[in-house]
């Protein structure tokens, strides 16, 4: 399911800043990711690590710097043509903490859903689609089933169907793990794991180093609005170089 | 043996007292209750521009409590029902302008007439159509108005009339002069107290119909009745009785008859026997009113409370004030007022809003329920988590697309079971609409009821009804509920 969006098919941050009343949450953040790569952000709650992810997708505004996305640009003050934001959003598939599938649609109306209402997909291909994606999430068999009946664990692999649906070049996954018992976070880590391979470029916001470790091609460590450390998971987690980068690394691997 | 003598001499006191006790009560004897209605109007018993009761039965009571030198205490009692009054005791006699018919007559007792009413027939000054009663017949389509009860309505009816009834003559006249109806056939004192004076309107030919107006007392009264028969023809004789009446403007010829002590004895409008077949096809006309009353008024009522829910939920300000204010007016004010208001009061305004009652009560009730629905919707949509609209953007859908295909669905969810729950409530509801004459099955009831006195029989009647129509409602939805709670989708 590979889509051609032009050379251009990064993930560009550049000097952003965002400010959420009189609080600034983002001071200046420049990041880059391409296609195939994983970049996992991490920090201190409060960081501004969500902000960041939902500034890319334009649920948040931002005040200043350029974002721009598989070559649109998104712009400050929440100025970007609704067109330009529908194409962003659908490049960049968002996932939740906790799920938000649509309760009164079946999992596989969910996932559905936004090839029928945003693509203009017909119902057949729409359908086609939304069964390869639930037995690419391990989930076929449950296709009429109510997505309050599903364990979180499913229910989060839905959302992840559901985002997929659109074809985009990236993920936004905002700790999309953590209200998930431990056994459960198995089966949704290890299926972003294989998505890497289709190509996707993810942005994790998450507290599993383990997994930070194992896949990021890139790990990242937002603290007060500003990127601290920047680098392969051996150089920021295994020789930090700040102070604040240690303090955070040895409470969160205690 | 000696203590028993004062024993019984305390026993024959206290028989003593008991038996003078009635004897000592003859002298402050408790007042004769009169019922009558006030609202009914002049020139009968009605609030004077002083602030109390005048009218021209009034002083025919203080004159028969001369005569009988006993006090009449006026008690307000709706004229529709005086005569169930009567047998259930609330009052001793009924005395407005109440007519002698056979009908009555099986369910208490006359007095001797102290008038002889006739109808006139009233249209506007512009009336080409027709000069008499008689000749109305003949126009099709005409549109005739009276009062409720009344040997006017029975004459209609008898004459194969289903005319506009209102519970004062005022009302009739006015709605006459508005054009909604185009002729009121009401007893000659109420058309001489309120058309003659009226401009816009004229008598057209000469009074027909005599009848006669008695007071009314429960079957047990026999003694009071001829008390009260002695006093009215003493009334008569002396001359009392016509000075009240030219008093009035009201003394004609016809009043001689009043002479004769029996009455005219026949009478001009003949009784109605009640039965199933006569009154169950009037209930289901009235039920067919009432259905389409509810569903107009409902399609209205959701009509506007979905704008005023988004409005109330995501519009600007401004707006959102607006909305506010629609919401709390039609909410905190009650249905009956905002139904006179409408129809009665917006022709006082403008002329062109002269609704016919069935709009009007539709605008009512419908705007009166807009507000309660808006509420319902907004509660509805502000119950689906902000996170469903995130997640709908996200995946690239714009706010109209996702508020209809993602919020709307589960608000509607929400708001299903109050929504059919209101629809249970405005359907009982409608029942209001009889304040502004619009017969549906409510007003149907009190008409036929009161016609025939056939309170329960009718009433049960006319509960089934209710209960057949509402019992598949609450069925419906609860169906629904289940349907949209669990159903899928694909």
């Amino acid at each position: 399911m590979k889509t051609d969006y032009g050379a251009d098919g990064e993930i560009h941050i550049e000097g952003l800043w965002c400010q959420r009343g009189s609080r600034s949450v983002l001071e200046g953040v420049d990041l880059r990711a391409s296609r195939g790569e994983t970049v996992a952000l991490i920090g201190p709650s409060g960081g501004g690590k969500s902000s960041l992810l939902r500034c890319l997708n334009g649920l948040n505004s931002f005040q200043r710097g350029a974002i721009r996305i598989g070559g649109d640009p998104l712009l400050p003050h929440g100025k970007t043509p609704n067109g330009v934001l529908k194409r962003v959003r659908t490049r960049l598939g968002m996932i939740f903490q906790d799920y938000r599938l649509f309760p009164h649609l079946n999992v596989l109306a969910n996932v559905m859903e936004g090839p029928l209402s945003v693509l203009g997909s017909t119902v057949h291909e729409a359908r086609v689609l939304a069964e390869k994606l639930l037995d690419r999430v391990g989930l076929g068999q449950f296709a009429k089933a109510r997505p309050e009946s599903l364990s979180g664990g499913q229910q989060q692999r839905v959302a992840i169907a559901r985002a997929l649906a659109m074809k985009p070049i990236g993920l936004l996954c905002d700790e999309i793990t953590a209200a998930l018992d431990p056994q459960l976070k198995g089966e949704v880590l290890s299926l972003l794991e294989d998505l890497r391979c289709d190509g996707l470029a993810l942005l994790m916001v998450t507290h599993e180093i383990g997994f930070a470790r194992r896949a990021a091609d890139k790990v990242v460590i937002l603290d007060g609005g500003k990127i601290i450390e920047e680098g392969t998971a051996e150089e920021v987690l295994d020789r930090p170089r700040s102070e604040r980068s240690r303090d955070f690394l040895k409470k969160v691997m205690a | 043996m000696k203590k028993p003598l004062p024993q019984l001499l305390a026993l024959g006191l206290f028989f003593l007292g008991i038996a003078a006790a009635p004897a000592q009560g003859q002298g402050t004897q408790d007042p004769i209750i009169w019922g009558a209605d006030k609202e009914g109007g002049g020139p009968y018993l009605f609030i004077g521009p002083e602030g109390g009761l005048i009218g021209y039965e009034l002083e025919i009571i203080q004159a028969l409590e001369k005569q009988l030198n006993r006090k009449i205490e006026f008690r307000q009692y709706d004229f529709a029902s005086l005569i169930p009054g009567l047998s259930k005791g609330d009052i001793a006699i009924a005395m407005n302008g109440l007519e002698i018919t056979p009908e009555r007559r099986s369910q208490v007792l006359f007095t001797r007439p102290y008038y002889i009413y006739r109808q006139q027939l009233v249209a506007r000054k512009d009336e080409k159509r027709f000069d008499s009663y008689k000749a109305s017949l003949k126009v099709p389509g005409l549109k005739y108005g009276t009062m409720e009860s009344t040997a006017a309505e029975r004459l209609l009816r008898q004459d194969g009339i289903d005319p506009a009834t209102y519970p004062a003559p005022t009302e009739a006249y006015r709605e006459l002069a508005l054009g909604r109806i185009d002729a009121v056939v009401l007893d000659l004192p109420m058309a001489t107290f309120y058309a003659k004076k009226d401009p816009k309107l004229t008598f057209l030919s000469e009074p027909f119909a005599p009848g006669e107006y008695a007071i009314a007392l429960a079957k047990n009264h026999e003694t009071l009745r001829g008390d009260l028969n002695l006093a009215i023809g003493n009334l008569i004789a002396s001359g009392q009785l016509k000075a009240i009446l030219e008093k009035w403007d009201l003394w004609d010829d016809a009043q001689a008859g009043l002479a004769n002590e029996d009455g005219m004895g026949g009478l001009t409008v003949q009784d109605q026997s009640w039965n199933l077949s006569s009154y169950l096809p009037m209930l289901l006309k009235g039920t067919a009113v009432t259905i389409a009353l509810t569903l107009c008024s409902f399609a209205l009522a959701v009509g506007l409370g979905l704008p005023l829910a988004l409005i109330r939920v995501y519009g600007p300000a401004p707006l959102k004030f607006l909305a506010i204010c629609h919401i709390e007016f039609f909410r905190g004010i009650p249905v009956y007022i905002l139904l006179l208001l409408v129809y009665f009061g917006l022709p006082e305004l403008w002329s062109v809003l002269n609704l016919p009652p069935f709009v009007a009560a539709v605008i009512g009730l419908g705007l009166n329920y807009s507000a309660y629905e808006a509420e319902i919707y907004r509660s509805a949509l502000q119950s689906v988590p902000a996170g469903q609209w995130e997640a709908a953007l996200s995946l690239g859908m714009d706010r109209v697309k996702a508020f209809r295909r993602i919020i709307l669905p589960q608000a509607f969810k929400v708001a299903l079971p109050p929504m059919t729950g209101d629809l249970v409530a405005l359907f009982k509801d409608t029942s209001i609409a009889s304040a502004i004459s619009l017969v549906e099955l409510n007003k149907q009831y009190q008409i036929l009821a009161k016609s025939s006195n056939k309170f329960m029989e009718i009433g049960l009647m006319t509960a089934l009804i209710y209960l057949v129509l509402s019992v598949p409602l609450g069925w419906l939805s609860r169906r629904l509920e289940e349907t949209w709670g669990h159903g899928d989708e694909n």
